[in-house]
């Protein structure tokens, strides 16, 4: 898992970094989660890839991302795919002790994406993310237990 | 939970897909219900979840990995989170059985709780009940969903699956001081796992996707929604219903009004008389330039695939389309939306009843979501109206009122009659952006109100003005009755 992990990575990192450089951020928790939600709904390995492709289009729409941008998340969702797809190998033959040490390691993962994809669009659409992640959490804080 | 004074069993038939016989134990502590999980301890069979969640108090409800069978209605009895497997919730799946039938898979034993129920998979499974595969006509409209959350205090739907409902995927309301909330899920995107293999219009819904009841601030915040057969988000007005300060905001909205049962066109996002100040902000809402006269059933690989044949409906003998939005409801807000691609309207907003009065709307290309130090991205109602093939579609003339020409934004007094005589007060509209619409940019149609306005929300700076360009007529002149106080708008395209 953590070797192919870095693998993974290490792919989408190449097409990050040519895209535009900024000064280094880190994701807040309530970012990660908005940008899994953005890396599920343009590769998620469950779901039909029609379906993700026009998701991805929206997204898009959405940010106004260049192309250099679309590319980074392009990138970053066949990187989270396949994070995801290992996990789920894992699953169906763990207990649930292992599965838990598994999920953290998606959770770095996850982490360390969100991290990278934060630098590799221009400020302008980081600070989106980062204000759009924040109405989310706010709107959903007091729901649930 | 912690560990119970008093302790039976209880011989329980086989309701799982994993197990032939179980003999459940559960225990009672002050009048309270425990099943052999909880907590820390992972659910392994329907039963044991099923008595989890139906306790009262709150705790964790983890089921295991699989699918399950749910042969009866499980009543959330607490506060409780119910959850599949972190990061993954196609790994845990709640599937309607025959014998659960025309039921909720899921609903709240009563009013006002607010559970949390996130990383699983919702399954109606209308594609392996041969009766409830292609639900007729108007009982698609029974008021049954696979998770009904309507009477919540404020429950929190997150990084949940639902695919193929047979009726609704979601019911959510809100009440006391709390809102109930659905954001990061996912609704008919497809599934693949556990020996399920659906395309994406094989595991919609039938009818609607979310359908939002009472209370105050329900939001639907940053999901996908594609391929229901009605709309991805509906807003229900009647008994029951209504509601304000509700929020649309932020999802990817892609081909809705897929089936269209009814054979009526109507928005992806709907939103009925009696709820009120709704804002639907930074959706992009794609019609794929959808009509249902596309449909084929011969082959679920193949684009334009519908499970169901679509509904037919002599209004509209060539065919039902989707809008982007349909709203009746005063004080409603539209904001920097994309609204692309539907062969009906972008927006259409009128008064729900006749003789009915639609109040306070504002539509503007304005984001509050990515307020003052935030630049936001211009979005745009362009490339809808185009059914040209649709016999009655455009014409102002032997078809649909002039009032009701097929425009980018069309804000009217018809009523959905289309003969009403109701009232539009207090318009604004706030530097709107209407391009490329095959009809008309706008057509306004005996509204009144400030009308035209470059500087309600400050700063606009970036994007000041109307943008309303390149339609095949970019303002309907053909209307009457309009008393607008800024009738005329400065049109400078960013």
């Amino acid at each position: 898992m953590r070797h192919f992990r870095c693998v993974c990575l290490s792919c989408f990192f190449a097409v990050g970094l040519s895209a535009q450089q900024t000064a280094q951020t880190t994701a807040s928790p309530s970012v990660v989660a908005f940008m899994q939600h953005m890396l599920m709904s343009i590769a998620s390995p469950d779901h039909d890839p029609k379906i993700s492709a026009l998701n991805e289009q929206n997204l898009v729409r959405l940010y106004g991302f260049n192309s250099q941008e679309a590319a980074s998340f392009h990138s970053a969702g066949q990187a989270y795919a396949a994070v995801i797809q290992n996990y789920q190998a894992q699953i169906e033959a763990s207990n649930q002790a292992t599965i838990l040490s598994a999920s953290v390691q998606v959770d770095s993962a996850v982490t360390a994406l969100a991290n990278q994809l934060l630098t590799a669009v221009r400020p302008q659409k980081a600070e989106m993310i980062q204000v759009y992640a924040s109405k989310v959490a706010a709107a959903t804080s007091n729901g649930g237990n | 939970m912690k560990a119970q004074s008093k302790c039976h069993r209880r011989f329980t038939a086989s309701q799982s897909s994993r197990t032939s016989l179980l003999v459940v134990t559960f225990c009672v502590s002050a009048g309270t219900l425990f099943a052999t999980c909880g907590g820390s301890t992972v659910c392994t069979n329907v039963p044991d979840f099923t008595t989890c969640v139906e306790a009262s108090g709150s705790g964790t409800c983890q089921m295991a990995s699989g699918v399950w069978s749910v042969p009866g209605t499980i009543h959330i009895g607490g506060n409780h989170t119910i959850t599949g497997t972190a990061n993954s919730a196609s790994d845990v799946i709640l599937q309607r059985t025959a014998t659960l039938g025309a039921n909720d898979i899921m609903d709240l034993a009563s009013s006002g709780l607010s559970p949390t129920v996130e990383w699983i998979t919702f399954d109606g499974n209308r594609n392996g009940i041969s009766s409830l595969t292609c639900v007729p006509s108007p009982t698609f409209e029974n008021p049954i969903a696979d998770l009904a959350l309507q009477d919540a205090g404020a429950a929190k739907v997150q990084y949940v699956n639902f695919i193929s409902a047979p009726y609704w995927s979601l019911f959510l309301g809100s009440s006391g001081s709390g809102s109930s909330t659905v954001s990061y899920s996912n609704f008919g995107q497809g599934f693949s796992a556990h020996g399920i293999s659906r395309t994406g219009p094989q595991s919609a819904s039938r009818n609607a996707a979310i359908q939002f009841y009472g209370g105050s601030g329900t939001g639907a915040w940053f999901n996908n929604i594609a391929y229901a057969g009605e709309a991805a988000v509906s807003e229900y007005g009647g008994t029951g219903g209504g509601g304000t300060l509700q929020y649309i905001i932020g999802n990817s909205i892609n081909s809705n009004r897929y089936e269209e049962p009814d054979g009526v066109p109507g928005g992806q996002i709907y939103i009925q008389g009696g709820v009120t100040y709704t804002s639907v902000a930074d959706n992009v809402i794609n019609g794929n330039y959808w009509i249902t006269s596309m449909a084929q059933q011969s082959n679920p690989s193949e684009a334009n695939y519908t499970l169901c044949a679509p509904g037919t409906n002599s209004d509209f003998p060539d065919g039902a389309f989707p809008y982007g939005i349909e709203g009746s409801a005063t004080g409603d807000r539209y904001f920097n939306n994309s609204i692309i691609q539907n062969l009906g309207f972008g927006i259409l907003l009128r008064p729900w009843n006749n003789g009915s009065n639609l109040d306070s709307v504002e539509i503007s290309g304005y984001d509050p979501f990515c307020p003052e130090y935030c630049t936001y991205s211009p979005q745009y109602i362009e490339n809808n109206t185009g059914c040209s093939t649709v016999a009655n579609c455009f014409t102002t003339s032997g078809g649909w009122p002039v009032s009701m020409g097929v425009a980018g934004i069309n804000v009217n007094n018809t009523a959905a009659n289309q003969s009403g005589t109701g009232t539009v007060t207090h318009l604004v509209l706030d530097h709107v952006r209407s391009t490329s619409n095959n009809k008309f940019g706008i057509s306004l149609d005996h509204v009144s109100g400030t009308g035209y306005e470059d500087t309600n929300y400050s700063p606009a700076t970036s994007y000041p003005y109307a943008c309303i360009e390149s339609n095949g007529t970019n303002v309907n002149t053909g209307t009457s009755g309009n008393s607008l106080t800024n009738a005329n708008y400065t049109n400078i395209c960013p």
